[in-house]
């Protein structure tokens, strides 16, 4: 130890080491909090795709009613012509469903494809009796080929859960036939009505606020603090003002009786219209936070340089600080109307249908969506009712992140045309 | 006011809130001359520029007591549009500020929010000609001017600033982030725009207030200490600061 220390931050060569060898001992502790954290993030990630992914695939046990080989020989119904379909159709139904079939669209009109789907659904009906999961697909493969082949007319086929087929069919009672059609398009009506009510909307609210508001006035300060305030109330708290707001209160115009006298009555206001409307409230104070972020980061410069040749305020904003600011204007909203496609709470309170098989046919119909329709299915006791929910959620993950990736794609697109 | 003055302030105070930033400030710029001001760091020759076309407008919770004469008119009547002031008198700022779009509409841009109804090509050739810059962006017009050195940047923005013919030309420490030769490139471009424009130019180099400007102020602590023709001041000061800052004593 050195006794002149000539410079109050002098430090001996020992004191050097040990501060040195402290200062990495505290920077691993750090380091290893990071890791875990990141660790644990990544592990939730893992166990939640598993858990769908374990839904949505596996093993199931069919038994057919009539089996395909009765009905022809090769037993595949590709093998027979038209006139053959036709013919056990007509053997096999009541001349009364076969009249109503020809009411429908006549037999001898309808192509191959169609008397096929007809002879599967109506002859050989096939009814899953047991469905596996992936895991137990992969791993108690023996155990699930024994109990198939205790059981007579049944066939043991891996299926997935979703398929093209599950995503435009509509909804159904029985899970074997149910699709997300009806969700799904009522999820994407939904986007439509919150990204053209609430993005207008909130990324004019962010230009008042940052670039004309004062802040001296007090109703500014105001407004200011209560749109922070609002992006933290529980989205549940939304669906009441939605239900008192449009379903109630706008009824005349949300269920659609301003247009169209004849309109059913029964639908009042809980119409799509009226959750799309719910939805964009919930998400404006989050746009409007997003955007007047982005426009609070373009530089000051940026501004100046435009009020130097004459520019109006307006001219300015519009022309150089909108522009510079939209991709992220753009990633704020995206999440934002991310975050309303997942949306549930809200929605049942607003009243979503909990039983719809038809398309939405206007604003002011009937609908669903697809995080009501995986809550339902969910609750329902029969197992198979959770590998459609595995199904669901997977094409919800599917249009969210395609969502996604539009988004980027467009601020590429963006950030390229303002670079040349 | 006499008819040779590009423009004049009077007995101009400036606040920024509480603190003053300029005291009584009465000067005098001379029409198609260049005027320098320069001070230590912090002494409000900013805050002065930033006054006469009314830039200082944007900063809120500001105070102008005085007068600041543009063509007969006080700048700070509330008849007075800003927007107008500030085609009129245009700025050129210390970092090169182009917008973030092509060269050619940089120029284009402030002609035509202004109602320019002409050829804009035309506009465009001759605005870039007079900053010297055309020859080395013609056949890159439409890339973005970001692309530029930050020379060339800088021309580009003198360049856009008298695309919308102003009178008086504003510059802040237009060379103090460039090179060498773009500065002497700026400082001779400067020389030449002074036959169509009065030029008012703040910095922190004397040598560049020697070689450019035809008036000199000096500034300290927001007072004008003294002002005069360039060459006399730098040649035998008659205030002791002024003596000291030219000599690099302080500041
Ligand atoms: N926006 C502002 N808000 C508050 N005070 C400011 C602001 N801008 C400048 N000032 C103050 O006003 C005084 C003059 O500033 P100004 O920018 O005019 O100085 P300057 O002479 O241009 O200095 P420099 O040579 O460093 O650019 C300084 O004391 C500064 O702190
Ligand atoms: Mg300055």
């Amino acid at each position: 130890m050195s006794k002149t220390k000539t410079h109050p931050m002098a430090r001996t060569h020992e004191e050097l080491a040990a501060l040195i060898h402290r200062r990495r001992q505290t920077g691993k502790v750090w380091q290893l909090a990071f890791y875990g954290a990141t660790g644990i993030a990544i592990l939730s990630l893992i166990v939640l795709l598993l858990n769908i992914f374990n839904g949505a695939f596996g093993f199931v046990l069919i038994q057919n009613e009539v089996e395909p080989a009765d009905l022809v020989a090769s037993g595949n119904l590709a093998d027979l012509d038209q006139a053959g379909l036709i013919a056990i159709i007509e053997e096999y139904q009541s001349a009364g469903l076969v009249r109503r079939f020809n009411a429908e669209k006549p037999l001898a009109n309808r192509s191959e494809r169609e008397l096929i789907d007809l002879v599967e659904e109506r002859v050989v009906k096939p009814v899953i009796i047991q469905a596996w999961s992936l895991q137990d697909s992969i791993f108690r493969q023996n155990e699930i080929r024994a109990v198939a082949a205790d059981s007579d007319l049944t066939t043991l086929t891996f299926r997935s859960w979703v398929s093209w087929e599950f995503v435009v069919s509509p909804q159904n009672p029985s899970p074997q036939f149910a699709g997300v059609r009806t969700a799904l398009l009522g999820s994407l009506w939904m986007i439509l009505i919150v990204m053209v009510v609430a993005f207008p909307m909130g990324v004019a609210a962010a230009i008042y606020l940052e670039e004309y508001a004062t802040k001296k006035t007090w109703y500014n300060r105001l407004i200011e603090v209560n749109i922070y305030n609002l992006a933290g109330i529980p989205s549940i708290i939304y669906g009441l003002l939605g239900l008192a707001l449009f379903v109630r209160g706008m009824a005349p115009f949300t269920s659609g009786a301003m247009f169209d006298p004849t309109v059913d009555e029964t639908t009042n206001g809980r119409t799509i219209i009226s959750a799309g409307l719910t939805l964009a409230l919930l998400i404006l104070p989050l746009i409007i936070i997003n955007s007047r972020e982005a426009l609070k980061a373009i530089p000051k410069s940026l501004r100046e340089s435009s009020y130097a040749v004459g520019a109006t305020k307006w001219q300015t904003v519009w022309h150089h600080v909108l522009p510079a600011s939209f991709e992220r204007v753009l990633t704020g909203t995206i999440l934002a109307i991310s975050r309303a496609v997942g949306e549930t709470a809200p929605l049942v309170v607003v009243g979503a249908s909990t039983f719809v098989t038809f398309d939405p046919a206007s604003l002011f119909a009937k609908f669903t969506t697809m995080p009501i329709q995986i809550y339902q299915w969910s609750a329902r006791p029969q197992s198979q009712f959770r590998n459609i929910a595995a199904g669901a959620i997977i094409v919800l993950l599917i249009l969210m992140l395609s969502m996604n990736a539009f988004a980027i794609i467009m601020r590429n697109r963006i950030a390229k045309e303002r670079r040349v | 006011m006499e008819s040779n003055l590009a423009m004049q302030t009077k007995d101009l105070d400036f606040f920024y809130g509480d603190f003053q930033a300029l005291f009584k400030v009465s000067l005098d710029f001379q029409i198609k001359q260049v005027t320098a001001l320069i001070g230590p760091s912090g002494c409000g020759k900013s805050t002065l520029l930033r006054c006469l076309n009314r830039m200082n407008d944007l900063i809120p919770d500001t105070k102008v007591i005085g007068q600041v004469s543009f063509e007969n008119v006080n700048i700070y009547n509330p008849e007075v549009d800003p927007v107008e002031i500030r085609r009129r008198v245009g700025m050129v700022f210390q970092k090169p500020n182009p917008f973030p779009k092509s060269i050619y509409e940089n120029i284009a841009w402030g002609a035509r929010i202004n109602g320019f109804r002409g050829d804009m090509d035309a506009l465009v050739e001759t605005s870039l000609k007079r900053c010297a810059l055309w020859d080395e962006v013609k056949g890159k017009l439409r890339q973005n001017a970001l692309s530029l050195s930050g020379g060339q940047q800088q021309r580009l923005c003198i360049a856009r600033t008298i695309a919308v013919e102003p009178d008086v030309i504003l510059m802040d420490e237009p060379t103090s982030a460039l090179d060498p030769i773009s500065t002497a490139k700026i400082e001779e471009l400067i020389l030449e725009l002074k036959e169509r424009y009065s030029i008012i130019i703040v910095t922190h180099n004397m040598q560049q207030a020697a070689r450019v400007s035809d008036q000199t102020a000096f500034f300290l602590n927001g007072f004008i200490v003294e002002v005069g023709a360039t060459k006399e001041l730098f040649a035998n000061p008659k205030e002791d600061k002024t003596k000291a800052y030219i000599s690099g004593q302080f500041g």
